[in-house]
């Protein structure tokens, strides 16, 4: 253990020694390719490319984020990464360019030589924390399966009593309204709604009766609320979030606004749907 | 904490089983002249593998652009049994950082490499004898003489001929140019 300043002086070359050691470069054609020791939760180093052009350098990404180069498997677009990403996008002020085969560069570019290495800094934070926000899961595992598993039972209890109805699954009754609902039943020139409520923990739970209640109020005093028949929302009463919680509050709020089944009483969907 | 692929941890066995164990494949080869999705430069396809006693559905895939066609992928999926690639090969992209290495510096891993999962489950990137040598790593830049090198690493075997031919372009059309390290920035007309 070091104790004197002089040995942790010894450390501290070691560490910017291996640290050092870390950047490598590649002639690629006319652009230098530079391993930085920046690196992502996915374990990759960064890469940035290096490129004069008319007296100007340009530092770029090499096309790498476009094409994948940093993750195994992609984790697909949500309005929380976007954000992120544009958050970096205007901190480090980064460009974006499409090249002539389609791939999108994002880069900077100065005319001062002396400027090039606060670039790559800028250039591979940026693809750091582009590549790290990619990786966040914003919906836990447990929430996506469970909701999954919930709305594969109910559609198929659904497709079951049903039969011989039109039926749509997580759809939107035109293309006025935006909002989806989990189950659209046409009734000759009606139709009527069923929202799914399920969550794998209380806060997942609330939001998603919530999420019901606010879908069905939406369509209060707009033209199509005259095509709809019955609107009702069926509870997962044996999720994990339906038990972890005291929802008799919200589920009172829910029932001002339609008709609440829970799914251990699943046939009473039969009857409020089929009524006129 | 790290990401681990609990699917590896958990099976470890039939995981290397799965990669270290011979297998083959059958047919007239590779055929790299359809477009991957809507990508304009990335080609793709697959191939089942037959492997010698587990019974899991198993599939070889090459990927390459056709704009530096020194850089291509070839992987080897198991579908039902976890969604990443058991093994892949990567001829260029990032270097890969092996965190289980205690030295920093020791840490990279450049490519051209192989990624595979170790014992916990985590994954890590690896060279084999031959891309340690400049010499070789330029003849391996060539997919045809990479194939034989990707199916000797993960015991596979191509009926008939040992290993597949690869075709890059449909009969009939000119083969694409060859560019040795690419510039990525070659197809940009003018930044900004």
């Amino acid at each position: 253990m070091p104790t004197s300043s002089a040995s942790f002086e010894d450390l501290f070359h070691r560490v910017r020694q291996d640290y050092g050691q870390l950047w490598d470069f590649k002639l690629r054609g006319k652009t230098l390719e530079i391993i930085t020791p920046h690196s992502t939760t996915t374990d990759k180093f960064v890469s940035v490319f290096l490129v004069a052009q008319d007296g100007d350098f340009v530092v770029s990404d090499g096309g790498f984020l476009a094409h994948g180069n940093y993750i195994e498997t992609d984790m697909g677009e949500s309005v929380c990464y976007n954000r992120m990403f544009e958050h970096l996008e205007v901190h480090y002020e980064i460009k974006q360019i499409m090249d002539t085969v389609g791939t999108l560069i994002y880069y900077k570019k100065t005319n001062e030589a002396a400027r090039v290495s606060s670039l790559v800094l800028d250039v591979a934070s940026f693809i750091t924390g582009a590549v790290n926000a990619s990786q966040v899961a914003f919906v836990p595992a447990n929430e996506v399966a469970a909701r999954r598993r919930f709305t594969g039972q109910a559609n198929t209890y659904m497709r079951e009593i049903f039969a011989r109805r039109e039926i749509r699954f997580n759809s939107r009754i035109n293309d006025d309204i935006k909002t989806k609902y989990s189950v659209v039943l046409r009734h000759r020139t009606k139709v009527s709604l069923v929202s799914y409520v399920t969550g794998s923990d209380e806060y997942y739970f609330s939001n998603s009766i919530s999420k019901a209640n606010m879908g069905f109020e939406l369509l209060v005093g707009t033209p199509v609320s005259d095509l709809i028949n019955h609107r009702v929302a069926l509870v997962d009463d044996v999720s994990a979030g339906y038990q972890a919680g005291a929802f008799a509050g919200h589920l009172r709020v829910l029932r001002k606004t339609c008709p609440v089944v829970l799914w251990s009483q699943k046939d009473e969907l039969h009857s409020i749907l089929e009524s006129d | 904490m790290k990401k681990i692929n609990t699917i590896v941890r958990d099976n470890y066995e039939r995981y290397t089983a799965l990669i270290a164990e011979p297998k083959r494949t059958a047919g007239p080869g590779l055929d790299l002249s359809q477009k991957k999705g809507t990508n304009k430069v990335l080609h793709a396809c697959q191939i089942p593998v037959i492997h010698s006693d587990d019974p899991i559905d198993l599939w070889l895939i090459a990927e390459i652009r056709i704009d530096r066609l020194h850089d291509f992928k070839f992987k080897l999926r198991a579908p039902s049994f976890m969604g990443e690639p058991l093994l892949n090969y990567d001829s260029a992209g990032p270097t890969h950082r092996n965190e289980g290495v205690t030295s920093l510096p020791e840490q990279i891993v450049t490519t051209p490499h192989f990624n595979c999962y170790d014992q916990q489950g985590r994954r890590i990137a690896y060279k084999t004898a031959p891309l340690t040598n400049p010499e070789v790593v330029r003849e391996l830049e060539d997919i045809d003489r990479c194939v034989i090198h990707f199916y000797e690493e993960t015991r596979l075997t191509h009926d008939p001929a040992g290993y597949p031919a690869i075709s890059l372009t449909a009969p009939g059309t000119l083969p694409f140019a060859h560019h040795t390290n690419a510039d990525p920035h070659a197809h940009v007309v003018r930044f900004v």
